[in-house]
């Protein structure tokens, strides 16, 4: 739908140039030949934006039937818009889920979408965008949030402000981490964890666990190659939570991968 | 106003600064000398979890195995020692390694009875016995993490001020040497 809107923006100020400049020299359609005209640009561009989705729907579609996901062009009723509180959900307004993109990464339910918000108005108004992907859990977990380490956070920590520390200098100097709960971050986040972490795959990658998601997102809207590579990183801090963890959280994986066969 | 005058607000507020600092400081102090010990309780809440199940394994092995009496009495005397008082976490670290030794002992005799190894009570025991150890390792880390910080600060200029005026010292660690721990596990990500 942006696109569309976009073409048919570029093309309005294309016909209002042409009849400056037509005016001008006398070369431009006077009368219904200009409403013609004006007539004929808006309906390229919606035709334009109305393919550009099509093809963009086909590529998803394809890319799930290879993969053996399912393509949705809206959110099929999983309520992803509040997926989680932080960010970048629960920012802005106008908060809309597209290119829904479900099924399963190593036997948990995954999903990817883009999410878009709006901030601001009038002149500060902007459009926001990010891809987002997701696990679900098979029980829910204390938020733990680890996102890279930006010069913001490193300027606020030489002032003081402090995120959680683990036992890695090398982990702490790329990471910041945010937990209401220290001692479930701390267990979560044990050495192995830490370690695979730093592994260049998983560097620069922004996750949450909140509630019975652990998700990721970037800026801009669904990119397929990245979907793999974030889904692993958040599989493996899945697959690194150590069991007592779980217990502690209404869950046991020996006991219920047994009561389901597995 | 006149420079002294002047000059008397300035020297004010300057000692209402460095004296507002001081507060803050005492009470991160306080407020990091609180986490170490309550995170040290909770290491104590699953070091008696796991003394409460030897006696259990002991007998369990025993029931094969009644003729290694030195081995189940190593067991015991170890047992009894780690869950009496300690004087401080690296007394108690002292007296869980020897455990640790002598737990290895026993679980090396249950590998020659496999009949042993195969009883689901035994199988049990020691699931949650690696259980409970995973759980005194996350409780040590977050331990030792919040014993760091304190210490970190205690050292630290101009926080040691602080810390000498009002008598906060270093915090212990608590390290456990188990050969169990020191292994590379196999871990498939």
């Amino acid at each position: 739908m942006r696109q569309g809107v976009r073409l048919g923006a570029y093309a309005a100020l294309g016909v209002v140039a042409f009849v400056l400049v037509g005016s001008w020299t006398g070369l431009a359609p006077q009368g219904g030949g200009m409403l013609l005209l004006i007539g004929a640009v808006v309906v390229l561009g919606a035709v334009g934006g109305s393919w550009l989705r099509r093809r963009r729907a086909a590529e998803l579609t394809a890319w799930a039937g290879a993969t053996g996901w399912a393509f949705s062009p809206r959110d099929p009723g999983l309520g992803l818009a509040t997926l989680q509180t932080g960010r970048p959900f629960g920012q802005g307004r106008a908060r809309t889920v597209t290119e829904v993109l479900t099924g399963t990464y190593e036997a948990l339910p995954a999903v990817s979408f883009t999410y878009t918000w709006t901030t601001g108005s009038g002149d500060e108004r902007r459009e926001h965008e990010a891809h987002v992907v997701a696990l679900r859990l098979p029980a829910y977990l204390p938020t733990l949030e680890v996102t890279a380490e930006g010069v913001g956070a490193r300027l606020a920590k030489a002032f003081g402000a402090r995120d959680l520390q683990l036992e890695s200098a090398a982990f702490n100097a790329a990471y910041r981490v945010d937990a209401p709960e220290a001692r479930t971050a701390h267990a979560i986040l044990h050495p192995r964890t830490l370690e695979r972490l730093l592994r260049p795959d998983a560097l620069g990658v922004a996750w949450r666990i909140e509630g019975t998601w652990i998700a990721s997102w970037e800026t801009g809207a669904t990119d397929t190659a990245r979907i793999a590579p974030r889904l692993g990183v958040l599989a493996a801090v899945v697959r690194g939570v150590p069991r007592h963890v779980w217990q502690d959280h209404g869950h046991d994986p020996h006991r219920d991968d047994v009561t389901r066969g597995a | 106003m006149s420079g002294g005058l002047i000059a008397l607000v300035v020297i004010a507020v300057v000692v209402v600064l460095v004296l507002l600092w001081g507060v803050a400081q005492y009470n991160g102090f306080v407020r990091l000398r609180n986490l170490v010990q309550e995170s040290w309780r909770q290491i104590d809440v699953e070091l008696h979890r796991r003394h409460d199940l030897i006696p259990n394994l002991v007998e369990t092995v025993k029931g094969y195995a009644a003729h290694e009496r030195g081995v189940f009495d190593e067991v015991t005397r170890a047992r009894a020692a780690a869950a009496g008082p300690s004087a401080g976490p690296a007394e108690q670290a002292s007296q869980e390694n020897a455990l640790n030794v002598a737990l290895g002992r026993l679980l090396a005799v249950a590998e020659n009875y496999p009949v042993l190894r195969a009883s689901e009570n035994f199988q049990q025991l020691q699931a949650e016995l690696a259980n409970t150890e995973d759980r005194i390792a996350a409780g040590r880390r977050f331990y030792n993490a919040n014993v760091r910080e304190l210490n970190t600060k205690v050292e630290s200029f101009p926080a040691n001020v602080v810390a000498g005026m009002f008598g906060f010292t270093r915090a212990e660690y608590f390290e456990v040497d188990d050969p169990q721990v020191r292994r590379a596990p196999t871990v498939g990500f």
